[in-house]
């Protein structure tokens, strides 16, 4: 029994064992929920499996020659492009903004952080029917406030999903709005992460304004601030809820992402295989870009 | 003072990332490896082994648009049909936009519903599915002939397979207001009769509400648009035949139609959005199921006495119209209750009285014979709403106008692809948008259409 009890103090005791049994719990989660998926995502993309029979004919790159001869899916994919590096953009400079302003102490600061945080915290699918109200071609209450404002005529008004253009902006509108607070809060933590006497050495030296924002603070926080630029670059070209709730990858597919592309293609129309490799097509793209911020980031970290 | 000396001297050393995921993987393998031997060690132990499902069906369909419909089917007919057969019913609804998700779902699980309803023929799945030939048969026997609509539908020629069975469809008619119409002298019985009193509605603040959108009701109004035209997306040997001067014709009148008589909201719209354009009382026509009558009714709004019903307008080539939706109910090969699911299906469409009252006359029995058109006639003609009798009209509709996607030839996993991937409407919407002369826009779409039937034929499905 002592021998038992002295064998089991010594294995938990051992650093390797303790961390071997408490991680793999964990890995086995990630290998069962993320590695099974996407190694079966993986190996239908490469057969002509349809979603009445989920064993097909192995077909090399087929899917992937026929998805890039596809002009709805080359299309999808400049507009996964642009969805994603326009919102993102939008993201990093209201972030940037917003973080400077909410790290000064002010009255009902905590509130105006509360607000700024919601949409993060509010179900995406509801914010999303939410805007398909405001988009609304008859009861938008944008139109209304334009149109109160004398800012658009009534005889023709802004159709907000219906044109090309409008819809590409409105959707890229949503998805800023919607990855804008977690953005801000990475980089309000990049900022209260930076020590005071930093900030004292640079008014010494004389660094004020956009000088020590440039010099100073951007170097400190790049580091802190790729992270969620990169999350939100992942986030954005994988996810799909907001074009689909809001266009569908209308009108006339001028929306279509790889991710609705591929729903669409996948799940609707009943072909596993091509709607497989039109989602893994962003795969190699994101994980070099993913790869890319990292090494960037490491090189840009301020020690 | 306790001796730490003797901890092993590795122990002291960190351990790398490498090392630890090394460690870690390993470990997850031998968790996963001792779970899988013990059949219950996660889940427990199988109380009811060799019971489960026994005098059980489990089923899963759409939130009906008829709120009584649902009221009917859970409370009345599933309680007294459970009660008459010994056996514990449960329904599940969900949104009918996620029926399409939920089916992949279970046929990538190979586990589900005993069940399985849609709002259109799953004919991609047909591997997946039983036969139902035999369930068919069984209610031939006891209410006459399967109709031609439904068989058009659910069933396989090539295969020789019924992948479905159909419960029930939904007559599509043109809504109008009367009242804005008869202002202007006009009635939409054909569609150059439409395209003349178009401009002048538009003047008069009531546009024509006819969707060219990425969703279900654009897609079925420019479909059964183009049969009223002659253009066909297949022929009745199931042949692709979208490419013709006709679709052409269609096209371009459908453009024009835009231009002189809708807003352009139509190309934002989503399935609500036409019920809504009629509801807010701007639009004066619309394609659409009597759910965008009932809900005026229902509320009392000031219009809903001059909201009529009529057949699709007639084009060249006559008027075609299709189903609004196909009810269908599958079988999955791996459904645990296929008996009880069989029998249920049988006694469902047997009744199909019962469902097409308890929808009010929103579901058409896809036996006919289960409810004939004169009853259906004399139960519409019962209708308390104005103008008196005015649902009559959906007989004549589901008798002589109603067909099905894919018409003349039968709904197949071709026909399903062009419709989810809604290539219809784009078609239409980049010409009336001036994005693509017509003749650019069908051929553009022809040449994907073939390439989806050139795929399905490779697959034996066509």
């Amino acid at each position: 029994m002592e021998a038992r009890g002295r064998r089991r103090r010594y294995l938990a005791e051992r650093r390797g064992f303790l961390a071997t049994l408490l991680i793999s719990p964990a890995v086995l989660f990630i290998g069962i929920l993320v590695g099974a998926p996407l190694g079966l995502a993986i190996y239908l993309s490469f057969t002509d499996a349809t979603a009445g029979s989920l064993s097909g004919r192995w077909l090399g790159l087929g899917n992937y020659r026929s998805a890039l001869h596809d002009q709805i899916f080359r299309d999808a994919l400049w507009h996964t492009v642009i969805f994603t590096v326009i919102s993102q953009a939008v993201v990093i400079v209201c972030a940037g903004l917003l973080a400077h302003a909410l790290v000064r102490r002010f009255r009902g600061r905590w509130l105006l952080r509360f607000f700024v945080l919601l949409p993060w915290a509010a179900p995406i699918a509801l914010t999303a029917i939410g805007f398909l109200w405001f988009y609304d071609p008859q009861a938008s209450i944008f139109t209304w406030f334009l149109v109160h404002l004398h800012l658009v005529d009534k005889s023709n008004l802004p159709n907000w999903l219906g044109t090309p253009h409008a819809a590409m902006s409105s959707i890229i509108t949503v998805q800023a709005w919607r990855v804008l607070p977690f953005a801000t809060v990475i980089f309000l933590a990049g900022i209260s992460s930076i020590p005071q006497e930093v900030d004292d050495a640079a008014a010494m030296d004389g660094a004020t304004g956009l000088k020590k924002f440039w010099y100073v603070s951007l170097p400190l926080q790049l580091p802190i601030a790729i992270v969620a630029v990169l999350f939100g670059i992942v986030f954005t070209a994988t996810d799909m809820v907001v074009p689909y709730i809001l266009t569908n990858g209308g009108p006339f597919n001028s929306t279509q992402v790889l991710t609705t592309y591929a729903f669409q293609t996948g799940i609707n129309a009943g072909n596993i295989g091509e709607g497989a490799a039109i989602a893994l097509f962003m795969l190699p793209l994101l994980a070099v870009v993913t790869i890319g911020m990292l090494v960037f980031a490491r090189r840009a970290e301020v020690t | 003072m306790p001796d730490t000396t003797d901890q092993p001297a590795e122990e002291q050393s960190r351990l790398t990332r490498r090392e630890l995921l090394k460690k870690a993987g390993a470990g997850a393998v031998a968790l996963g490896a001792a779970g899988s031997t013990a059949p219950f060690s996660f889940a427990g132990p199988l109380r009811y082994k060799g019971r489960w499902l026994k005098g059980d069906l489990s089923i899963i369909q759409w939130v009906h648009f008829v709120p009584a419909y649902d009221d009917w089917f859970d409370n009345t007919w599933v309680k007294q049909w459970g009660q008459a057969n010994d056996v514990q019913v449960k329904v599940e609804h969900i949104n009918n936009t996620l029926l399409d998700t939920r089916a992949a779902a279970e046929v990538a699980a190979q586990s589900g519903h005993d069940l399985f309803f849609n709002l259109h023929p799953m004919a991609s799945y047909e591997d997946q599915v039983i036969n139902h030939a035999s369930i068919i048969h069984e209610i031939e026997g006891k209410v006459g002939k399967y109709g031609a609509l439904a068989k058009a539908s659910t069933y396989n020629p090539k295969t020789k397979k019924y992948f479905a069975v159909s419960d029930n469809y939904v007559p599509d008619p043109v809504i109008w207001r009367h009242d804005l119409w008869n202002g202007i002298g006009e009635s939409p019985a054909t569609w150059d009769h439409v395209a003349k009193a178009a401009p002048k509605l538009k003047a008069a603040g009531h546009p024509i509400g006819i969707g060219q959108s990425q969703e279900l009701d654009s897609n079925m109004a420019l479909i059964a648009f183009l049969m009223c035209f002659g253009g066909f997306i297949q022929d009745e040997h199931n042949r692709p035949t979208l490419g013709s001067k006709k679709t052409v014709e269609a096209v371009k009148f459908m453009a024009n139609l835009f231009k002189t008589g809708e807003d352009s909201g139509i190309f934002g719209w989503n399935p609500a959005s036409n019920n809504n354009y009629l509801y807010s009382g701007t639009g004066s026509l619309i394609l659409n199921a009597i759910s965008a009558t009932r809900t005026p009714e229902a509320q009392h709004l000031p219009f809903s006495d001059n909201l009529w019903i009529w057949p699709i307008p007639a084009g060249p080539n006559g008027r075609l119209g299709l189903e609004h939706v196909m009810g269908c109910y599958s079988i999955w090969k791996f459904a645990q209750n296929k008996e009880n699911a069989e029998k249920f299906l049988a006694d469902m469409c047997i009744h199909g009285k019962d469902a097409t009252m308890a929808s009010q006359l929103y579901n058409f029995p896809s036996f006919p014979g289960a409810f004939p058109f004169k009853s259906i006639r004399k139960a519409a003609a019962a209708d308390k709403n104005k103008p008196s009798g005015k649902y009559t009209i959906l007989t004549t509709i589901a008798e002589k106008y109603t067909h099905n996607i894919g018409y003349p030839g039968t709904t197949n996993a071709a026909v399903d692809e062009i419709f989810s991937k809604y290539l219809i409407p784009q078609m239409f919407a980049q010409v009336s948008q001036g994005k693509l002369s017509a003749q650019d826009s069908v051929r553009d779409t022809m040449s994907v259409v073939k390439g989806i039937y050139a795929k399905w034929k490779k697959r034996g499905k066509i």
